[in-house]
């Protein structure tokens, strides 16, 4: 069948609500009787605490509950959903039992009548802490003398992984150059404009618990509160609602998706907390944070032979998605090269910062910008074009599937499925025009302007396991009604996932409703990460609408009296093919498998099967590999340190588009977070473990009039792997965005002999990089 | 945020009576950008919030004032402050100003007196106003008072208004030669509608050509209250620019600034960009260089 509907641009049928201001988020809901929720948090990064005294706040008007550690029962610990076993986990609270691990830390809650009265008694809270020294830097956490962040582990290292693929000892050996280098990349966070909310309401006739809650994964909520709360699943009902943006950050099981509901039950009143802005900055889940020391062994002619990564991953407090992130940098280090030789070392460590969880991009911008930077030594070191040494290492089109040699984060040999990078990297300096940009750097240099130009290339595993489901469903008025665990947070699931449905089942997009984010919409979901939906969820609403059509022409049969192989369903009618006037609208074709004809009594007509509606989970047996290009054009000023973008260029292969348009704003959107990785954006912890950067006066983020317009142009490389032959879109406009613009900012700095090893570039690191260099010019001619 | 009474007074003389009835207790709210902010983390919780936004409309305009002067309503908003054909005609820098001021939302709702009553140790608004040898009109039940917009800051967001005391008026001194002046706001890499790293106004007579007679150099976010560079501009009054000048000058600039640390910008990057600016600044005021290239 003709697709009508896959692959083309539709506007999102979501962003009227959501751009009119008629999307409904949590703080946006009311339930009659509500009260309302607020968290003390930890002052400091380290202490223990001697005493919580709540009595004043208890006392304060207005205020119906407030409760310290002792006072849950049950109290946790908090789900792990994502063991390893190399994990040293340490078991994370709802509210600190007698240590506080990081700033922000829930120590105690209050439940009042109005948030302020909550807030008020919040201030009479007595907490006793007895300060101790903190570890904030990761590197520093491994040294001998270094305070413990989990004393009852005896260490701070949470994991040590180590793996080798070919022999990379000889390659050593063998080698024509060694270059050596150590990069920092600092932590980074995902801020989405609507910060978490949580609302839970229990009705005790029902016995039944329902929360809504602004979260990625209503399901693994679900999976993690029930027997925290001793209740069935069947008990317990999560809506996500509109979620305003996640990036990773609302993917987590954090201490308030428990207190919330368990507050609500203990009250038998409608509870909601809604975290503000300074809250998010201080306990959202960041990530990034890592130190490499790395070498290649290259041959004369730019040929990679081998790639030794040692690397520390600051892991933060506590690990509510396992270890996921580093082990996505470790595996992702080769990226679309061919490097026979490979081989990691990492050092997973807590630290008494907030935790670390994989943020829109997930260990990748990471594992990029160490490999994309050696690329560049390695260019720079042999007197070679960056672009022409990465063909020379580009694992060939006609390679695939290829065997990268690892084991990936699933644990199954890391084998991308198909690709062709060097398309990729020859498009991406084609939309920049890259021959005419070196001759504009060569003339603009004669004037002392810095123009440079970056590239990057990254390859990424997307649409992960273990399962996506739709349930898709005809209604007897002739409604399709399509549910699915993949909740969105404005990435246009409803769109893309209706565009599918009404390609597989014959009908017109606007007959279909998509529900999302429910858990009483669908039995099981996984949630949105990983850029996973457009593969997993669109390839079950495919599997589900192919059913319920199969399912529509059976019965249709029954009614046209005609042979099922003579049958189509087109624009929403069963009907005889080629003979568009026999046929029969498909809310007919529903109320016959509903039962509803011949009608109560009779036996179900031959060969109709009960109820229009099929559900189906897709479950990838392992990732779709997509890949990504990026080329930047910068100018900087030597005086200030500022860095212009004044071109970008960024090309994606996701496989199959299944709305261009959709996957064009995800990259758009990808890149803008990029850029903020690269230049702006950066929570900062003093020595004590205190946030510096708790509004966005000082976590700086890059605004409309800071991104530069994005050239955008596709390889469609379609993945083997599914029926519909899609990738992920969600992350690779995020992942090779810092290495670009590193590169081009060296290359623009070259005659200062700059080199940069760190991220995010901030003006003041990059005046102090160009002085060093100034000088160093100066030393050399004097 | 906690509960408070909403006063909605119809003439300053309202203002000043519940101002000086409940004092401290009450505060006036003007745009919002910034009290707002304020109430919501409880650094300042009045009892009695006091509307300005049904007061005469005099107040939120520019009229001119006899010998090429001018005068601003407190309640101006920035974008109004932009767009004024008066402001843009006699002092198109503080036009300029107002225009790159927040986003179109603070533009739109915040006004000039706001700005100045907030004292952030880097608002845009005051070191050009000070260049420009502006006051301040301040009314009280008592009278009203005026006062060189110099000597209107008393610390980092403090001003030296009584909590009775209700900010009027702006008003620019006609001049007999208009001073042509220029303003930085240098925001680093943040965003373009994020508070200054450093401000840096400049207003000169002469200097095209000939010796600069008059200079007026008045640096934002270096320290508590807008500075002064007296010592930059000594250096520079009654001499013609040159280029080694001009780098002595924004050197002076930067060494009397006492800024501090903040987590996207050191004290020392500040002083830098202080040092580099006003030089760049006074080069485009007296035709040595393009000025500042943002
Ligand atoms: C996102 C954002 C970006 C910003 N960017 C910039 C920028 O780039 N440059 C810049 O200079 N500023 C910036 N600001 C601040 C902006 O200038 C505000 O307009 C200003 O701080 C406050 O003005 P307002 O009218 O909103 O005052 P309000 O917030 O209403 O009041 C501020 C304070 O002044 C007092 N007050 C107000 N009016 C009077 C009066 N007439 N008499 C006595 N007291 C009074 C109030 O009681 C309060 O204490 C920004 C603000 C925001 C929120």
């Amino acid at each position: 069948m003709a697709a009508r509907f896959v692959g083309a641009r539709i506007k999102r049928r979501e962003d009227r609500r959501l751009i009119t201001g008629e999307g409904a988020y949590v703080a946006d809901l009311a339930r009659p009787g509500m009260v309302h929720a607020a968290i003390l948090r930890s002052p400091y990064a380290r202490a223990r605490i001697r005493a919580v005294d709540l009595t004043a706040a208890r006392q304060s008007p207005g205020v119906l509950l407030a409760l310290a550690f002792e006072d849950l029962q049950p109290a946790g610990p908090l789900p792990l959903p994502v063991p390893h076993p190399a994990l040293k986990a340490a078991q994370e609270f709802p509210l600190a039992p007698g240590m506080v691990h990081y700033v922000g830390e829930p120590v105690a809650v209050v439940v009042a009548e109005e948030r302020y009265a909550a807030e008020d008694a919040l201030d009479l809270i007595r907490v006793e802490y007895e300060p101790l020294p903190p570890v904030v830097d990761p590197e520093r956490a491994l040294a001998a003398d270094a305070p413990l962040v989990h004393e009852e582990l005896g260490t701070n290292v949470a994991a040590h992984l180590e793996q080798e693929t070919g022999d990379v000892e000889r390659a050593f050996r063998e080698a024509d150059h060694v270059f050596r280098e150590r990069f920092r990349v600092l932590r980074g966070s995902g801020q989405s404009i609507e910060a978490r909310a949580v609302l839970a309401a229990y009705d005790p006739l029902l016995q039944a618990l329902t929360v809504w809650s602004s979260t990625q994964t209503p399901h693994l909520i679900r999976r993690g509160l029930a027997p925290l709360l001793n209740l069935t699943e069947a008990q317990i009902r999560i809506i996500a609602p509109d979620v305003g943006g996640g990036f990773g950050s609302k993917g987590v099981f954090y201490p308030e998706e428990f207190l919330v509901p368990f507050l609500a039950i203990r009250l038998g009143r409608p509870v909601k907390w809604v975290e503000d802005r300074r809250e998010h900055l201080q306990t959202a889940i960041q990530e990034r944070g890592q130190v490499h020391e790395v070498e290649v062994a290259v041959r004369r002619d730019g040929r990679i032979l081998a790639v030794r990564d040692r690397f520390v991953a600051d892991q933060g407090a506590y690990t509510p998605w396992g270890i996921v992130v580093p082990v996505l940098t470790a595996t992702m280090v080769p990226g679309p090269y061919k490097i026979p030789n490979y081989r990691f070392e990492v050092t997973v460590v807590y630290t008494n910062t907030v935790p670390s969880a994989p943020v829109r991009g997930a260990g990748r911008p990471q594992a990029v910008f160490v490999m994309e930077r050696m690329v560049d030594r390695v260019a720079r070191e042999l007197g070679l074009d960056p672009a022409e040494v990465r063909f020379r290492n580009f694992i060939p089109p006609h390679e695939f599937p290829y065997v990268v040699g690892l084991r990936s984060r699933d644990g199954r040999l890391q084998t991308y499925d198909s690709g062709n990078y060097p398309e990729g990297l020859t498009r991406a300096l084609r939309l920049i025009g890259y021959e005419e940009v070196r001759k504009e750097q060569e003339r603009l240099r004669a004037e002392a302007r810095y123009l440079g130009v970056g590239m990057a290339c990254c390859v990424e595993a997307t649409g992960l396991g273990p399962h996506e489901g739709a349930t898709v469903r005809v209604d007897p008025s002739g409604r399709v009604y399509l549910y699915t665990g993949a909740s969105p947070q404005g990435q246009g699931h409803e769109t893309m996932l209706a565009q599918v449905c009404a390609d597989a089942l014959g009908v017109e997009l606007e007959e279909i409703t998509v529900v999302t984010g429910d858990t009483a919409g669908i039995p099981q979901g996984t949630g949105t990460f990983a850029s996973r939906i457009a593969t997993v969820a669109a390839n079950a609403v495919t599997a589900a609408a192919t059913e319920v059509r199969a399912r529509a022409l059976r019965a249709g049969a029954y009614l046209l009296e005609a042979r099922v192989e003579d049958l189509d369903l087109i624009s929403g009618r069963v009907q005889v093919r080629g003979v568009p006037e026999k046929g029969v609208p498909l809310g007919q074709v529903a109320r016959v498998a509903a039962g509803a004809v011949p009608g109560p009594g009779s036996p179900m007509p031959e060969g109709v099967e009960t109820s229009l509606e099929a559900t189906s989970y897709f479950t990838p047996a392992q990732a779709a590999y997509a890949s990504g290009t990026h080329a930047a054009v910068v100018e900087v000023d030597v005086e200030t340190g500022m860095v212009k973008v004044l071109k970008y260029g960024a090309i994606h292969d996701c496989g199959r588009m299944i709305n261009p348009m959709i996957v064009e704003g995800q990259v758009c959107g990808g890149v803008a977070h990029g850029i903020g990785n690269a230049l702006l954006e950066e929570p900062v912890y003093d020595g004590s473990g205190q946030l510096l950067t708790s509004t966005f006066m000082d976590y700086l983020l890059p605004s409309a009039a800071e991104v530069p317009e994005i050239l955008l142009d596709h390889v469609e490389t379609l993945s083997p792997l599914n029926p519909l032959g899609v990738k992920g879109a969600g992350e690779g406009g995020t992942i090779p965005a810092p290495a670009a613009i590193a590169a081009a900012v060296e290359d623009a700095l070259a005659p200062f002999g700059v080199r940069i090893t760190e991220v995010p570039l901030s003006p003041e690191r990059l005046r102090r990089l160009i002085s060093r260099g100034e000088r160093a010019q100066d030393g050399g001619r004097g | 945020m906690r509960p408070f009474e909403y006063a909605e007074p119809v003439s300053v003389g309202e203002v000043c009576e519940i101002l000086g009835r409940h004092g401290e207790d009450a505060r006036v709210i003007a745009g919002g950008n910034s009290l707002v902010y304020f109430l919501k983390r409880r650094i300042v919780s009045p009892r009695v919030l006091v509307t300005l936004q049904s007061l005469p409309a005099a107040l939120g305009t520019a009229d001119p004032m006899p010998g090429g002067g001018l005068r601003l309503g407190a309640l101006m908003t920035h974008g109004a402050v932009a767009t004024h054909p008066l402001v843009r005609e006699r002092c198109p820098q503080l036009a300029t100003t107002a225009a790159n001021i927040g986003s179109v939302r603070v533009r739109n709702s915040g006004t000039i007196g706001g700005s100045l009553c907030y004292a952030h140790p880097a608002i845009d608004t005051a070191p050009v106003l000070i260049t420009l040898g502006a006051e301040v009109v301040i009314a009280a039940r008592g009278g009203t008072r005026t006062l060189p917009v110099e000597q209107f800051f008393s610390d980092a967001f403090k001003s030296v208004l009584a909590p009775d005391e209700l900010l009027t008026e702006i008003r620019l001194p006609g001049h007999g030669r208009p001073l042509r002046g220029s303003y930085i706001k240098f925001v680093g890499q943040k965003a373009k509608s994020s508070m200054a790293i450093v401000g840096i106004a400049v207003a000169i007579r002469g200097g095209d050509g000939a010796p600069v007679e008059e200079v007026h150099i008045v640096l934002g976010g270096v320290s508590p209250t807008p500075l002064r560079a007296r010592r930059a501009e000594d250096l520079l009054r009654g001499k013609r620019a040159t280029p080694e000048l001009l780098r002595q000058v924004g050197a002076a600039a930067a060494a009397g600034t006492a800024p501090w640390d903040d987590p996207w910008a050191s004290a020392g990057y500040k002083r830098d960009m202080v040092e580099v600016l006003s030089r760049q600044a006074l080069e485009g005021l007296t035709g040595l260089g393009p000025g500042y290239q943002g």
